[in-house]
């Protein structure tokens, strides 16, 4: 399964480095020590950078949300304008379909690589569900349930088939 | 504690041991003497660490504190604290590594952050300013120029787009009238170095061919399909249609050809019907035309030659038979038409339906369709109505000058005359009418007693060379009710 999963990494590195990049990013906003910002590699960290454990809920729900979110948010934005002139309208000019195809890799990728570590997760229920408040654990919570069932899911290579069934379904809209 | 005071107590006792241990006692010595040397060199180097500080005090000291003199040759230090330093001695790394930072291996670990935690402050600052990964920067930077210049090549075409959607809309809709209408507005406006949506070229002829337009789809197939691009399974189908055209005009000219005088009023119509079976019969083993048109040319000289509705029903079934829905549009609207005026609600009702399959604006199926609701047994005008009122909701554009004449026949129904008259006025107004028309425009004026409109209708028709209609003559005089002008003889006024 590890196999697969980094296969799928390799596949996907775009989304893969963007997600690292806003991992990264949320790790130094937070200033929590980031041990190894390699992002693609050959091991289960592969598309995520390895980072210590957020202290609080509020860092350990954003290093999972910020980059699903960002993630999700782009490959939207990329998917648009592919879909409209690939699928939609499929316009004939050379120059967009070449676009339309690296755009749709790019937001492909950039599903593929949403969600966070099951370690990330794991730590956010524990920050959130066991030491968070009520509050919190109400204003997080459907966040939470996407994202930590998105953890495992990925780490299954399941968000990588659901990209894949996602890529077909808008060829046969 | 108790350990050490033993420790301590031993010397006073080593004397008498030195004798018989002095050649192990030797060797162990250098040994241990080379242990010392190299721990006093490693210790020394390592000043910032204050464990191994001590440590290096207590190893440094230990030589002079244990009083050793290599001249006597005599070991003053107790034996079993040397077999302790012996065995602390053996895997040095064990008690330092548990300690220590494990990033830089030299600061000791800081402890404020869990008694396991394995970095030490200095490191721990260096990771909290990690760079950001490069290629992470560079894959978001390139996903912003994706991102940008595909919005860049798009957001020009956003008319376009529009225009599309709404044909696209249109044509999901089955409203073939105005998909075509839009699709044509898009293609037209584009020159050839544009970029076309081959999706609205499809669209566009497949709405035509729906709508029987088959000149017009080879056309644009001529235009916008390359010969090679016929040849892949999803463009095969529009290498078909440029063959059908070629069959159809073939099957257009053949006809002209045949029935050259079928346009003229002294056509003989026994020889016309002979002609066009002679033609079936050849083709049926030739296969060069289209065997439905050349039945629904069959059905045009019966309808020139006023053959009874039945007969023309069973002819447009007939035609149904052959073409196997290929060209639904040839009698599809032939079919309610003439079923309506037999009043036969339930073949024109299916009909109809199953019209709207294809096109739901085509205005003609809606006119001929409320029509049935006038000529079946109990006439129904609030039904006609009704079908007026959908047919404006499917086509607002054209709807409404369309059903004027129909309104005005229903409301005549009805018993309303002023509101037929004001119905019939609009019809009069925004519509091309025929002789028909301007005798029901003369009945609406009979009704509302306006004897000048119908004064100036007879005068029109007698301009042109016509008559008003016996039917309106006869309501004039009394013979005939105004249901039976409207419902008798196929309503014809």
């Amino acid at each position: 399964m590890t196999t697969l999963y980094i296969i799928t990494k390799y596949l996907t590195f775009p989304g893969a480095l963007v997600r690292g990049f806003f991992e990264q990013l949320v790790c130094r906003i937070c200033g929590i020590p980031v041990e190894d910002n390699r992002i693609v590699r050959r091991d289960e960290l592969s598309g995520h950078i390895e980072h210590e454990l957020f202290p609080k809920s509020r860092g350990a729900f954003a290093v999972c949300f910020v980059p699903a979110f960002m993630n999700g948010i782009f490959a939207f934005l990329l998917c648009l304008c592919p879909f409209v002139n690939l699928f939609m309208f499929e316009m004939n000019n050379v120059l967009s379909t070449i676009l339309s195809v690296l755009a749709y890799w790019f937001a492909f990728s950039l599903y593929a690589n949403s969600y966070p570590t099951i370690e990330d997760a794991l730590n956010m229920k524990e920050k959130v569900y066991k030491q968070g408040t009520v509050l919190q654990k109400i204003v997080y919570a459907p966040g939470f349930v996407f994202l930590y069932v998105g953890a495992f899911a990925e780490r299954y290579c399941i968000t990588f088939l659901l990209a894949v069934a996602g890529l077909i379904g808008l060829m046969l809209l | 504690m108790d350990e050490n005071e033993n420790k301590k107590s031993q010397p006073s006792d080593m004397p008498d041991e030195v004798d018989a241990l002095d050649r192990e006692l030797e060797d162990l010595r250098e040994m241990f003497q080379k242990q010392l040397d190299e721990e006093t060199a490693k210790a020394l180097s390592k000043e910032e660490n204050a464990d191994k500080d001590e440590q290096t005090e207590e190893d440094g000291e230990a030589p002079e504190d244990k009083e050793y003199t290599e001249e006597d040759g005599f070991l003053i230090q107790p034996l079993d604290e040397i077999e302790v330093s012996a065995a602390e001695s053996e895997h040095p790394e064990e008690k330092t590594e548990t300690h220590l930072c494990e990033c830089c291996g030299e600061k000791p670990c800081d402890t404020s952050f869990g008694e396991d935690y394995p970095y030490c402050s200095d490191c721990r600052a260096l990771m909290k300013a990690n760079p950001i990964n490069p290629c992470g920067i560079l894959a978001f930077v390139l996903m912003l120029i994706v991102c940008v210049a595909s919005l860049f090549i798009t957001a020009p075409l956003v008319d376009d787009y529009d225009t599309l959607l709404n044909a696209q809309f249109a044509y999901e809709e089955k409203k073939m009238t105005d998909a075509v209408s839009y699709y044509q507005t898009y293609l037209s406006s584009k020159s050839d170095d544009d970029t076309i949506s081959m999706k609205a070229v499809r669209n566009t002829i497949d709405a035509m061919t729906t709508l029987g337009y088959y000149a017009d789809a080879d056309s644009l197939i001529e235009t916008y399909i390359s010969e090679s691009k016929l040849k892949t399974p999803k463009y095969k189908k529009y290498a078909g249609i440029r063959q059908e055209y070629t069959l159809l005009s073939d099957t257009s000219t053949v006809i002209n050809e045949t029935l050259p005088d079928i346009s003229s009023d002294d056509f003989d119509y026994e020889s016309a019907i002979k002609k066009v079976d002679k033609l079936i019969e050849e083709n049926k083993t030739s296969q060069k035309y289209s065997e439905a048109f050349l039945e629904y040319a069959k059905y045009i000289v019966m309808l020139k030659h006023e053959e009874t509705y039945e007969t023309q029903l069973a002819q447009l079934k007939k035609i149904e038979e052959v073409d196997g829905g290929k060209h639904p549009w040839i009698y599809l609207t032939h079919i309610i038409s003439a079923a309506a005026k037999e009043g036969d609600i339930e073949t024109a009702t299916a009909y109809f339906n199953k019209s709207l399959e294809f096109n739901t604006q085509e205005m003609s199926l809606y006119v001929s369709y409320a029509d049935v609701y006038r000529f079946c047994e109990k006439p129904d005008p609030d039904k006609m109505i009704e079908i007026a009122q959908k047919a404006a909701s499917v086509y607002p554009q054209n709807a409404s000058p369309v059903f004027y004449r129909t309104y005005a026949l229903a409301y005549l129904l009805k018993g309303d005359a002023e509101k037929a008259m004001t119905n019939m006025s609009n019809y009069m107004q925004s519509c091309q009418t025929s002789v028909a028309d301007m005798n029901l425009y003369a009945l609406c004026a009979l009704c509302t007693d306006d004897e000048d409109t119908y004064n100036k209708v007879v005068s029109s028709l007698e301009y042109y060379g016509y008559s008003i209609g016996k039917t309106v003559q006869q309501y004039k005089k009394g013979k005939l009710t105004l249901q039976q002008v409207l419902t008798d003889n196929g309503g014809d006024i």
